[in-house]
């Protein structure tokens, strides 16, 4: 079960994952902001959370034990959730600039 | 059986390739020497198999002059440092983070071999290293920090 706000790291990495399942390499190179190396460190705990899933896609070759990630239920809403609160603190920061 | 009375390449022909070494017998009329090797004495060898008997000693000589040229089988990069790993993580974590960061390297790896470039394929596994290396410190950094957190909270 998912708790709290997922952070700007994870929204980035569900909101990938929203459009497709993706192995990490591709989520990488598709971001700007996610790191070699690193990505796998967040996939885990977001798996534990219960925002995303995965399943290993090549069992055998010197690839063997790679997986494949998609979003989970939670994972969808918990994204959702960042986007509204995102779009609430852009319309403050516009309404205080305005103001 | 056809007896060769000399079997010794001339030394021009040595150092080249075979196709270039062709090129040469045609154009150099080595027929004369490909007809020289085959004793007309006994069963004579047909001009075709006089060839392809040039042809295997010619590669015998190349083989034999090039002794530095060895294929060997290599093990892909990062089994020592998932090896390592082992030590102090666990399965779970191997298998989710460091096996998925190893993998990924190993696709760039042997993307950049077959380009033909070896040193961008000898920085990517230093780059790697260096990544995952810092990803197992944060990995451990994260337990940490949720341990603290979770006994300030109760």
């Amino acid at each position: 079960m998912a708790k709290g706000m997922p952070s700007d790291v994870e929204a980035e990495i569900l909101g990938l994952l929203v459009a497709k399942k993706r192995y990490g390499l591709e989520m990488v190179k598709a971001s700007e902001i996610l790191k070699r190396g690193t990505v796998y460190v967040y996939l885990s705990r977001m798996e534990d959370k219960g925002l995303v899933r995965s399943e290993v896609a090549d069992e055998t070759g010197p690839l063997a034990g790679r997986r494949v990630y998609e979003v989970t239920g939670e994972g969808q809403r918990a994204y959702e959730a960042w986007r509204q609160a995102q779009a609430v603190l852009n319309d403050a920061a516009w309404a205080g600039g305005a103001a | 059986m056809s007896q060769i009375k000399d079997q010794r390449i001339p030394d021009f022909l040595i150092s080249r390739s075979l196709s270039e070494l062709r090129a040469d017998f045609d154009r150099n009329s080595l027929e004369a020497w490909a007809n020289a090797v085959v004793s007309s004495n006994e069963q004579e060898l047909s001009k075709r198999n006089a060839h392809m008997l040039i042809d295997k000693m010619l590669i015998d000589q190349m083989l034999e002059a090039a002794p530095s040229v060895r294929s060997s089988i290599i093990r892909p990069p990062g089994n020592l440092m998932l090896t390592v790993f082992a030590w102090f993580l666990s399965k779970k974590t191997i298998n989710r983070v460091f096996r998925q960061g190893v993998n990924d390297m190993r696709q760039e790896y042997f993307d950049a071999l077959e380009a033909g470039d070896e040193r961008e394929a000898r920085a990517i596994v230093r780059e790697y290293y260096a990544r995952l290396i810092w990803g197992a410190f944060m990995h451990i950094g994260f337990g940490w920090i949720e341990k603290i957190v979770g006994k300030f909270k109760k």
